[in-house]
C-alpha cells in the first residue's frame, strides 16, 4: 500500500491533546510506583499504597514484556499500545538508530527487579533492598527520559489551541 | 552558623503550601464555572463533571499531602509534588481551555449534533466543541482520567457519571459556516466506532500514535471510509458536497491518515448510488474519473465487513437520509423567500447550497453577494435552532 510519508510529526491538535494526557497517565502511573515503595518503606497505612502497589506492579510488568520482545525482534519490533511506543522511542531515539542493547538490558534487569519489589509488597512480605533500589532507579530514568524526549510535543500542545 | 532565613519553611511545608495554593485556583475555576457556566452546555452536563471533579479534588488532596509527609526521601518528594502540580495545571489548562474555546461556538451547532447523535440512537454521547486549527476529535473522559491517575475515586466517578464525553475541534472556516455543518457527521462516525461500535478495532488496532506502520495505515483508512459511510448515510448528497469543496478549496486540513481522495469519493459514489441519489453519484464519478487510484480498496482486507457492520447498525437506528422531493420543494420555497425552514435539518441542509447559488446568481456586486451570504447563513443558523425547538417541544407535547 503506497503511503505519503506521514510522520510523527504531522499531529492534528486532538492527537496532541490525546498525547499529552497519555503521556501525563504514563507518568502518573510511574510516580505512583515510586510512592508504593516510599510508603512502604515508611510502613505508612495511607489507604492509597494497594493502589500504588498495583500500579507499581502492572507498569513493571508490562515493561518487561515490552522490553523482551524488542530484545527478541529489535529490527523489526512494532509498538503495540502507548507504552510500547514511549519505551521504543527512548531505546531507538524515537526510531532515529537501532535500540541501545546495553539501555535495554539495564531497563530489562530494573524492571524485573521491579517486578520482585512490587509482588513482595503485595503479599506483604519485605522486598530485597537491593532490588528496591534498582526499581527505584529504573522508575526514575525512565521518568525524566519521557520528560526529555517529548518536551517539542509538550510546546507544541500548549501552543496549539487557540480561542478562536 | 544558622544560614537558614528567618522564617524558612522545611521542604515538606514549602510542598504543601503550594499544592493547596494550586488546589485553590481550580476551586477558583469552579467558582467562575458555576457563575458563568460553559456556553453550549445546553444540560450543564460538562459543567457538572468538571464541578464534580474539582469537588473531589479539593477533599481528597489532604491524603495526598499526607502521603508526601509521611515518606522520608526528599528526591521522591519533590518528584511527587512536580508531578501533582503538573497534572493540576494540566487540568487548569483543559477547563480554561474548554471555556474560552468554545465562546466562538454557536450554540446551533450544538443542537444540530444532539438531534444527529439522537437520530443515530446515542443520546447518551455528549459532545464538546472547542475551536482548534484543524477538525478532530477527542475523549475527553478518557483523557482527563490519566490526569487523575493518583485520585481512583475520581476515574470512577467519571466512568460512571460520564463514561461518553467527546471533544470535537473545530477550525473556524467550519464553526461560522452552517453549510459545512454535515461534515461533523464524520466526526460522529469516529466517535461511535470507538465508543460503541469498534467493528474496526476487530480487525485493526486503533493506532496509539500517527505512524509510519502499514498496519496503523490500515486502521486509520478503515476509520475514515468508515465515517465517511456515517456521514453520507445520514446526510445525503450534502456531505459529499461539501467534502469534495473542502478538497478543492483547501478550507479545511485534511491530515495524511485519511485515503486518496479518489478512493475516498468513489465510495462515497457507491453508497449514494445505492441511497436513490443516482445523479449526484454520476456527477461525483465524472469529477473524480480523471484522478488516479492511490491504493485502491484491496489492501484494506476487512473493509466490506466492516462497512457492511456499519450499515447494519445505521439501518437498526432508521437514521439513513431519504430523498423527500415534497418536503426539499418547500424548503428551497421557504429559504428563497428569505423565511426558516423548520421541518427536518438535513433536509434544510441539503436544498440550502442549491438556494445560495440562486440568491447568488442574482447580484454581480462582490459587496452585495457577501451580505446575501452572511444572511443567508444567519438564516440557516435561525433554522436549525427554530427546528431543534420544535423538535423538542414536540417531544415535550407529546410525552
Amino acid at each position: 500500500m503506497q503511503i505519503y510519508g506521514i510522520s510523527e510529526r504531522q499531529t492534528n491538535a486532538a492527537e496532541l491533546f490525546e498525547d499529552f494526557h497519555r503521556r501525563m497517565g504514563l507518568r502518573n502511573k510511574i510516580s505512583n510506583a515510586l510512592m508504593a515503595i516510599a510508603l512502604f518503606e515508611a510502613k505508612s497505612e495511607s489507604r492509597n499504597l494497594t493502589k500504588y502497589i498495583a500500579d507499581g506492579l502492572s507498569i513493571s510488568g508490562v515493561c518487561v514484556s515490552i522490553l523482551d520482545d524488542i530484545a527478541q525482534n529489535s529490527s523489526s519490533y512494532q509498538y503495540r499500545d502507548y507504552t510500547s511506543k514511549v519505551l521504543l522511542d527512548i531505546l531507538t531515539n524515537r526510531q532515529k538508530q537501532d535500540p541501545d542493547r546495553k539501555k535495554l538490558g539495564a531497563y530489562k534487569k530494573g524492571f524485573s527487579a521491579a517486578q520482585k519489589v512490587f509482588e513482595a509488597m503485595q503479599g506483604k512480605r519485605e522486598p530485597d533492598q537491593e532490588a528496591v533500589k534498582m526499581a527505584d532507579q529504573v522508575m526514575q530514568e525512565i521518568d525524566k527520559e519521557i520528560e526529555a524526549a517529548y518536551v517539542s510535543e509538550e510546546n507544541l500542545y500548549r501552543g496549539s489551541f487557540i480561542p478562536r | 552558623m544558622d544560614r537558614s532565613f528567618p522564617g524558612e519553611s522545611s521542604l515538606d511545608q514549602i510542598i504543601i503550601s503550594r499544592i493547596r495554593a494550586a488546589v485553590a485556583n481550580l476551586v477558583n475555576a469552579r467558582e467562575e464555572i458555576k457563575k458563568e457556566g460553559i456556553k453550549g452546555d445546553t444540560d450543564d452536563s460538562l459543567k457538572r463533571l468538571l464541578e464534580g471533579i474539582i469537588e473531589k479534588v479539593d477533599k481528597q488532596i489532604e491524603l495526598i499531602l499526607q502521603e508526601i509527609q509521611e515518606i522520608k526521601r526528599e528526591d521522591v518528594k519533590r518528584e511527587r509534588s512536580d508531578r501533582i502540580h503538573r497534572n493540576l495545571e494540566g487540568f487548569l489548562y483543559d477547563v480554561d481551555l474548554i471555556r474560552t474555546a468554545s465562546l466562538q461556538i454557536p450554540v446551533e451547532l450544538y443542537y444540530f449534533t444532539k438531534a444527529a447523535l439522537g437520530q443515530l440512537g446515542h443520546k447518551d454521547v455528549k459532545v464538546a466543541f472547542i475551536s482548534g486549527t484543524s477538525l478532530g476529535t477527542t475523549n475527553l473522559s478518557e483523557n482527563l482520567k490519566n490526569l487523575f491517575e493518583f485520585f481512583e475515586d475520581i476515574c470512577t466517578y467519571i466512568d460512571s457519571a460520564f463514561p461518553f464525553y467527546w471533544i470535537i475541534l473545530t477550525p473556524p472556516s467550519l464553526t461560522m459556516k452552517p453549510l459545512n455543518w454535515p461534515l461533523i457527521a464524520h466526526e460522529i462516525g469516529h466517535i461511535l466506532e470507538i465508543e460503541k461500535w469498534q467493528f474496526v478495532k476487530k480487525y485493526y488496532a486503533y493506532p496509539v500514535a500517527p505512524s509510519l506502520y502499514q498496519r496503523d495505515l490500515k486502521a486509520y483508512y478503515a476509520q475514515e471510509f468508515q465515517a465517511d459511510f456515517v456521514a453520507v448515510s445520514y446526510f445525503g448528497p450534502i456531505f459529499a458536497h461539501r467534502l469534495l469543496a473542502i478538497y478543492d478549496t483547501g478550507e479545511l486540513v485534511i491530515s495524511l491518515t485519511h485515503p486518496p481522495r479518489r478512493e475516498r469519493f468513489t465510495a462515497i459514489a457507491e453508497k449514494l448510488q445505492g441511497m436513490g441519489f443516482s445523479s449526484e453519484a454520476n456527477a461525483l464519478r465524472r469529477i473524480i474519473e480523471r484522478e488516479e487510484f492511490v491504493i485502491g480498496p484491496a489492501p484494506i482486507e476487512h473493509l466490506n465487513e466492516i462497512i457492511s457492520e456499519t450499515a447494519r447498525v445505521l439501518e437498526k437506528s432508521n437514521s439513513t437520509y431519504i430523498q423527500d422531493c415534497v418536503e426539499a420543494e418547500k424548503a428551497k420555497n421557504r429559504l428563497t423567500r428569505f423565511a426558516a425552514y423548520t421541518d427536518n435539518m438535513r433536509i434544510l441542509v441539503n436544498v440550502a447550497r442549491e438556494v445560495l447559488e440562486g440568491i447568488l446568481q442574482s447580484t454581480s456586486d462582490p459587496a452585495r453577494k457577501r451580505e446575501l451570504e452572511t444572511d443567508f447563513d444567519y438564516l440557516l443558523i435561525d433554522s436549525i435552532r427554530l427546528t431543534y425547538i420544535k423538535q423538542i417541544s414536540q417531544r415535550a407535547f407529546s410525552s
